[in-house]
């Protein structure tokens, strides 16, 4: 009888320590970069009753998950082991009661946002751009977990100037659905301008999208159109002018030195029948052109000698 | 027991090298964001067309139903000339020309250089910079069936026919109906009505 105690506590003993060895072999594994390895123990010592309450079993399982994203799904737009890998940092800082991982979980889930950033960054493509939106919206999601005073507004323009320019591309290449395209990409301008009233790009684009809009309805318009219906299609495109009117001239009195600007305000003042104030930015684009050309000509002769 | 002391090993394990890596790739990370974020230059470019040309084309389309040539202008092509250059109206009338006509007349373009080259075309058009050879044209063209259209302020009571105007940034034109008639042609009331009158 006395045999089959200590057998039994032997084994209970046994049992601990296999258990115990669960995450301390994982970390093994982990820091010897076999990940797979380091995949078994740990998700096996996240349903251990011993493990699965504890911060550090979440913190490695994050840092195992995230090596496999890093190994096996690092251009991977969606991956599920990063996906993974932030719900465990997550979990570690809930159950964190000491915060000995708190700070090193926040660091990773920010190195993962990161990524996420990086992959809405490069899926700006007329095909691909769901996928920025969604990374877009996870990074921010994340990124407000980990550092819930991060400012996003820097971050938010470049995202809605490039989502913009993406409708504006898709608007380009499908003529079919580019009304509506052209109706998302205003309205993207428009929340940067939100954000920064003085970004020249989102000012200078929501002052074209109106130009071309009027200018769209003329390029439609039939030749044999009655003149009543002429007056209404003209009051139609003024309007459409005047619109885009305030924001090409924020634009210009944010950088008076871009040309595209210049060539906006004489086209909007020339279909506004305002011919003076239209050559009057021609000859400021003229100037312009000239003292750019000046500015080169040095380095021309330069060069030449 | 065990088990805290196990954490506190791990913990004390809790990677270093692992924050300066994440740090590292992080900085690494930025600089990529940055350069592709810059790479975002607004693609979407200002249309370059001239609008009021085609508006003009369609007032002059409009001319050519409300105003009545004699029948022995009515045969053979429909002939609208400008007066000196002006490429958008003449390039807007010719795309007009390939898909309009008037009853069953073609319409053929064609610019003039000079008043000495002026024939006798339906629609004689004089751009803003040729008004100084509004009287020469007038003279030339006196007892013809030819429209004069000008696009300046006064014209009408000079000698055109029709006159466009800008009023409140919108194309209109001024009819002086006298000025119609001494050419032999007719104007529609529907015209009438919608043109500002001058004498």
């Amino acid at each position: 009888m006395k045999k089959l105690i200590y057998i039994s506590l032997l084994l209970l003993i046994n049992a601990g320590l296999f258990a115990q060895n669960k995450l301390s072999n994982a970390v093994h594994s982990l820091k010897n970069n076999e990940l797979e390895k380091a995949k078994e123990l740990i998700d096996a010592a996240a349903v251990d009753p011993k493990f699965k309450d504890l911060a550090a079993t979440w913190y490695y399982r994050g840092n195992v998950y995230k090596g496999l994203f890093k190994k096996d799904e690092i251009n991977d737009k969606q991956s599920a082991y990063r996906k993974k890998a932030i719900d465990y940092f997550k979990k570690s800082i809930e159950m964190d009661t000491t915060g000995q991982l708190e700070n090193s979980s926040r660091e990773n889930l920010r190195y993962l946002a990161e990524t996420i950033f990086n992959h809405a960054a490069s899926s700006f493509e007329t095909t691909s751009y769901p996928i920025a939106i969604s990374n877009y919206s996870q990074y921010k999601e994340v990124m407000s977990y980990a550092y819930p005073e991060t400012d996003f507004t820097e971050k938010d323009i470049m995202f809605y100037l490039a989502l913009a320019n993406t409708y504006g591309k898709i608007a380009e290449e499908d003529s079919a659905s580019a009304e509506m395209y052209i109706k998302k990409a205003k309205e993207s301008y428009e929340k940067v301008l939100e954000l920064d009233s003085n970004n020249v790009s989102a000012n200078y684009n929501i002052g074209i999208i109106y130009y071309n809009q009027g200018v769209e309805i003329v390029n439609n318009m039939d030749y044999s159109l009655d003149l009543e219906q002429l007056n209404k299609v003209q009051d139609e495109i003024i309007a459409l002018f005047k619109k885009s009117l305030p924001y090409m001239k924020k634009a210009y009195d944010l950088n008076p030195k871009k040309k595209e600007t210049l060539i906006g305000l004489q086209g909007i003042y020339f279909s506004l029948n305002d011919i003076p104030k239209s050559e009057a930015y021609k000859k400021e684009l003229e100037q312009l052109e000239k003292s750019t050309s000046l500015q080169k000509e040095p380095e021309d002769v330069e060069m030449q000698e | 027991m065990s088990i805290v002391l196990t954490c506190k090993s791990l913990l004390s394990l809790s990677p270093k090298n692992f924050k300066e890596r994440l740090k590292k790739t992080v900085n690494i990370l930025l600089i990529v964001l940055l350069t592709t974020f810059t790479a975002f230059v607004p693609a979407n470019g200002l249309q370059n067309v001239d609008t009021n040309a085609k508006i003009k084309a369609v007032f002059i389309y409009n001319f050519t139903k409300y105003i009545q040539w004699p029948s022995s202008h009515t045969e053979g092509e429909f002939t609208i000339a400008i007066l000196g250059e002006n490429e958008a109206l003449y390039n807007e009338l010719n795309k007009m020309s390939q898909i309009k006509k008037v009853a069953n007349q073609s319409f053929s373009i064609v610019t003039y250089n000079s008043v000495s080259e002026i024939k006798m075309p339906h629609i004689l058009y004089i751009p803003s910079d040729k008004t100084d050879d509004l009287d020469k044209a007038v003279k030339l063209l006196n007892g013809k069936s030819t429209l004069i259209v000008t696009e300046k302020e006064g014209m009408a009571k000079q000698g055109s026919a029709i006159n466009f105007v800008i009023v409140g940034s919108r194309q209109k034109f001024e009819l002086n109906k006298s000025n119609v008639e001494k050419h032999n042609l007719k104007v529609a009331s529907t015209l009438e009505n919608l043109a500002v009158l001058v004498n």
